[in-house]
């Protein structure tokens, strides 16, 4: 099986654009050697600024990624200079046995591959001691509990003294209180207490949005305390709000996945990759997360407008668009159409109903088709065609130079873009132009 | 307390479910009005103020009640959120009928483009081609071509537009209308509107009604922009254009456009730039006479030949014939008028000065005949009288230069093996760059490649400026036979970084085989500097890799598109 990606997929897959272009640097037969392809992996030897070249393997039906070189960066310019060539030979160079030193690593990597498999598809692996885990998971639920009514208490403390007085005393209580989240072991809290913290000093109007957060807040740290009260798919969402990990399901869903968007948010301490996924024949819309520890890109990279043949196995609980992927994602070649879409109003529709299940959600995944960029007195929004209704862009979106890419792609036309609709507005992610079909514009 | 209390930020586009726009917001009672007490309320602590909806509650159960309804109606809010009015669209995009680049060539653009943002560190550089510096190749090409900037590619294509203005002219023109149109809404490109911006408007040279609307009422850039277009396509029309409305310019926009004469100059202009001589700029007077030197059929060539003779003469009784010089000893009005400065800068003698000044001024053809039909070679080979050689040969290069005479411009060069400093006309590089530029393509190649035999790389890198691109052979051999002489010699590849950018540029693609052998890492000799074979190695492969590339982008821009 050869899998051959394209320019513009491995392209898509790096980290940044310093990696593209040291990447693209490398996709020339210059700095390789020893070079070959087969068993749906590539791999070569490639002469870096050292005297011994570095070792370099692609497994191309992850896509997963072996290098010697010490770059953090994943996946490495090697590994895309390596796809890249193999993207520009004109022909199949045809099939070859791995040398030793990447037939190991990929023998490691496969026999990984299929007992993770055998685990998911037996559903049966399982703690070794359900006892031990059962009352480990006491303790923490327990711990959670005392640190949602501790926050509690700060929430009143906050609006008995009122939020301006709090603002005066800056982001050190914020940042303690964060803290003691942690030590409760309820990192969705912690997460929250810092955004919390951050509102005060973001511009006008912050005491409504403060106030808003406080009292979603506080919604959270009620539905927690009684959990048990509630329909079974609110309190899995309210535990994972929380920080508990989500429960994988156990019914993978097959299809060709679209790969929408890719786009990382970093924090001191961690970064996090969204992979938006469209699957062709479900008509779903998934959400892949991957983590990076400090400074770290995270694992999974997946490039922006190819469609993927593999599998998901989505979370359990409410909303449902997180998923967990399969090991092996596969190009499959033809057109490529955007996900169906609707008018502005659609958008907010679809985000409305979303919150009856999650009341905590930011924004929605959706795509609006027909829709001009136009400018508008705040700033940019996505207009109708029939110019009458209008989503303004979130303040975080009107800055990105993505935006510019979406003006110029529409040119005061009609264009199909997906994104995330919330309440702060719409977050623009993939533009495609019925100018130029089958190409799929990244937007951040 | 001054804060703003209405729900979502000022002027906010999202309205609530069932409210369109402000009509119920701020109207004190309902869901708005609660709303706005809970923020006050909020705001200035539950202990000051309790909301109204809350009063009889005990203080304790305030904040938890407060909350819950805040939480309440922000849910209620997000959830009935409805899109605002639309503002009024922008104007399409012109459309470009250009066609559309092929993929491949497309994605090369993605990837030179995304090579401008990320440069190479500085210092060493590595084997791999610097992309940035393809950029303009590529440009160019996909210009002369006609094909048309993707649009999502648009804005890193004015964005490097913006940080290079060398790269501007091409890509502006491959940016084309849309690029135009896109720049307008954005401040940080508005680089593009300004000159290049008025091309994009610019009438067809042939509409006579456009043309001269424009002439009369344009901007100052249009006008320029505007004459350089007509004069291009019909130079008569152009003088023509300009004479009409000559003598109410101000005297810095005359000449700005005088300079627009260039183009085309013919016989035809004479008449025009005499009488510009007379102008009441000095500018524009020096400018006119520059053009008319440049004419050796000219009235003013002709008078310029007249008192040029009468100083420069040929000695016949000494032992050798030897030039004699006897250079100008006033310079009256009558040569003022005919562009010559009568002040020299700092430091030069007046009569050389004036010398210089017309020597350079007029015409070649009148100096054979007063050397007994000698020609150009002969006379350069004469000897000079009174050390007057270097200042009469200096002006010569000029009047080739500016007559573009190359029969001259060979003879002042000399043998390219003859040593710089020892050789007829200039010994400086700049000079002999330009004479080179008066000779036909092949032969500035042949020239320079000789010279490089004979001199090596360190002094080529200003002739090698002028050469055409891709570099003809022997050129190619020579610059690439240099370079592994100074390998072999032990010096470092940086000391010829120079020469080696131009290289990876200028090279034809071809000379990729003949390189590949140099790529190889020599073992390395006692005598040479340590490490130097190794980045030899490394810079040869990144000719090679450049030369390849070049070669590649070429062909992805040749396929026919999809």
């Amino acid at each position: 099986m050869g899998v051959r990606w394209t320019a513009e997929q491995v392209l898509a897959l790096a980290p940044d654009d310093a990696s593209r272009s040291a990447g693209s640097k490398l996709g020339t037969a210059g700095p390789w050697s020893g070079r070959g392809s087969g068993g749906g992996a590539v791999w070569g030897l490639c002469k870096g600024s050292g005297r011994v070249p570095y070792r370099t393997v692609v497994d191309t039906t992850g896509p997963a990624y072996w290098c010697e070189c010490p770059s953090r960066k994943f996946p490495c310019k090697h590994a895309l200079g390596l796809l890249l060539l193999q993207a520009s030979d004109g022909t199949e160079s045809g099939e070859s046995a791995a040398p030793d030193w990447a037939g190991r690593w990929l023998a490691a990597r496969r026999e990984r591959a299929g007992s993770a498999a055998r685990e998911t598809g037996g559903g049966a692996g399982g703690p070794a001691d359900p006892e031990a885990a059962r009352r480990r998971a006491e303790r923490r639920a327990a711990r959670i509990t005392s640190g949602a009514e501790e926050l509690e208490q700060r929430l009143a403390d906050l609006l008995r003294g009122g939020l301006a007085a709090a603002e005066q005393r800056g982001y050190g209580p914020w940042e303690e209180t964060a803290a003691r989240m942690v030590d409760a072991q309820a990192p969705g809290l912690a997460g929250r207490v810092r955004e919390l913290g951050a509102i005060p000093g973001s511009g006008p109007g912050w005491p409504v949005r403060l106030l808003e957060e406080c009292a979603l807040t506080h919604l959270l740290d009620r539905a927690w305390l009684t959990a048990d009260r509630l329909p079974a798919p609110l309190a899995t969402t309210v535990r994972t709000r929380v920080g508990l990990p989500a429960p994988v399901g156990d019914v993978p869903v097959r299809d060709h996945w679209l790969v929408l968007a890719q786009y990382d948010a970093a924090d001191a301490r961690l970064t996090t990759r969204r992979i938006w996924l469209h699957g062709t024949a479900s008509g779903r819309t998934a959400l892949l997360l991957s983590f990076g520890a400090a400074g770290r890109a995270p694992r999974l990279a997946l490039p922006v407008g190819a469609v993927l043949d593999g599998e998901l196995t989505p979370h359990a609980g409410s909303g449902r668009l997180r998923a967990e992927p399969g090991e092996q994602f596969v190009p499959v070649e033809g057109p490529v159409a955007p996900p169906p879409g609707g008018p502005v109003g659609a958008a907010l529709d679809a985000y409305g109903r979303a919150l009856r299940e999650d009341p905590w959600l930011d924004s929605w995944p959706v795509t609006l088709s027909e829709v001009v960029p136009a400018r508008a007195e705040y700033g940019w929004q996505l207009a109708d065609a029939d110019g009458r209704e209008a989503l303004p862009l979130t303040p975080a979106a009107q800055s990105r130079p993505g935006l510019w890419r979406l003006v110029a792609l529409s040119g005061g036309a009609p264009v199909t873009v997906f994104g995330e609709c919330g309440h702060r507005g719409f977050t623009p992610l993939t533009a495609w132009s019925p100018e130029t079909p089958g190409e799929t514009v990244p937007l951040i | 307390m001054e804060t703003d209390t209405t729900t979502p930020p000022a002027g906010a586009p999202l309205t609530e479910d069932g409210v369109r726009d402000d009509d119920a917001r701020g109207a004190g009672g309902g869901e708005d009005g609660l709303w706005e007490e809970l923020v006050t309320s909020a705001l200035l602590g539950t202990d000051r103020r309790a909301p109204a909806r809350l009063a009889g509650l005990p203080g304790a159960e305030l904040p938890g009640a407060l909350l819950d309804l805040a939480a309440l109606h922000t849910v209620r809010r997000r959830a009935g959120l409805r899109p605002g009015p639309a503002a009024p669209p922008p104007e399409p995009a012109p459309e470009d009928h250009r066609r559309p680049l092929p993929g491949a060539a497309r994605r090369r653009l993605d990837q030179l483009l995304a090579g401008r943002a990320a440069p190479s560190p500085a210092g060493r550089r590595g084997a791999a081609p610097d992309l940035a510096e393809l950029l303009p190749q590529w440009l160019a090409l996909a210009n002369e071509r006609g094909y048309q900037a993707p649009a999502a590619a648009l804005p890193s294509l004015l964005d490097a537009a913006r940080a290079r203005t060398d790269l501007r002219p091409q890509a502006l023109q491959l940016a084309g209308p849309r690029g135009l149109w896109l720049a307008r809404l954005n401040p940080e490109w508005r680089f593009a509107l300004r000159g290049a911006g008025a091309g994009g408007s610019l009438p067809d040279p042939r509409d006579q009604d456009g043309v001269r609307a424009l002439w009369e009422e344009g901007l100052f850039a249009e006008r320029v922009a505007l004459l350089g277009a007509v004069r291009t396509e019909d130079p008569a029309a152009g003088l023509a254009l300009l004479a009409a409305t000559w003598s109410a310019e101000r005297a810095e926009d005359r000449l700005m456009f005088l300079d627009s004469l260039r183009t085309g100059l013919s016989g035809a202009d004479e008449e025009f730039l005499e009488e510009a001589l007379g102008d009441r700029s000095r500018n524009v007077r020096a400018t006119a006479a520059e053009l008319l030197s440049a004419l050796p059929a000219s009235a003013l060539a002709g008078r310029m030949a007249g008192r040029a003779v009468t100083c420069v003469g040929l000695d016949r009784t000494a032992e050798s014939p030897t030039i004699t010089v006897e250079a100008p000893h006033e310079c009256d009005s009558a040569m003022q008028r005919d562009g010559l400065a009568a002040t020299p800068p700092a430091g030069r003698g007046e009569r050389s000065w004036w010398l210089g000044q017309l020597v350079e001024a007029a015409p070649l053809s009148c100096w054979p005949p007063r050397f007994g039909g000698r020609a150009p070679e002969e006379i350069v080979a004469l000897p000079v009288a009174d050390d007057w050689q270097a200042e009469l040969h200096a002006a010569w290069c000029r009047a080739a230069v500016r007559q573009r005479d190359a029969a001259w411009s060979r003879a002042l060069l000399g043998s390219p093996a003859t040593p710089p400093a020892t050789g007829p006309g200039t010994s400086s590089l700049a000079e002999r760059a330009q004479l080179l530029s008066t000779l036909p393509p092949e032969e500035r190649a042949r020239w320079v490649g000789s010279f490089i035999a004979a001199h090596g790389l360190s002094e080529a890198f200003q002739l090698l400026g002028v050469c055409e691109v891709p570099w003809a052979e022997p050129l190619g051999g020579a610059v690439i036979d240099a370079l592994d002489i100074a390998r072999e010699a032990g010096s470092y590849p940086w000391s010829f970084s120079g020469v080696m950018g131009l290289a990876e540029r200028c090279l034809a693609p071809e000379a990729a085989q003949q390189l590949e052998s140099l790529t190889a890492r020599p073992e390395e000799a006692e005598d040479v500097s340590p490490g130097a074979g190794g980045y030899w190695s490394e810079a040869f492969q990144r000719l090679v890799s450049t030369l390849r590339l070049r070669e590649a982008m070429r062909a992805e821009l040749t396929t026919p598109a999809r």
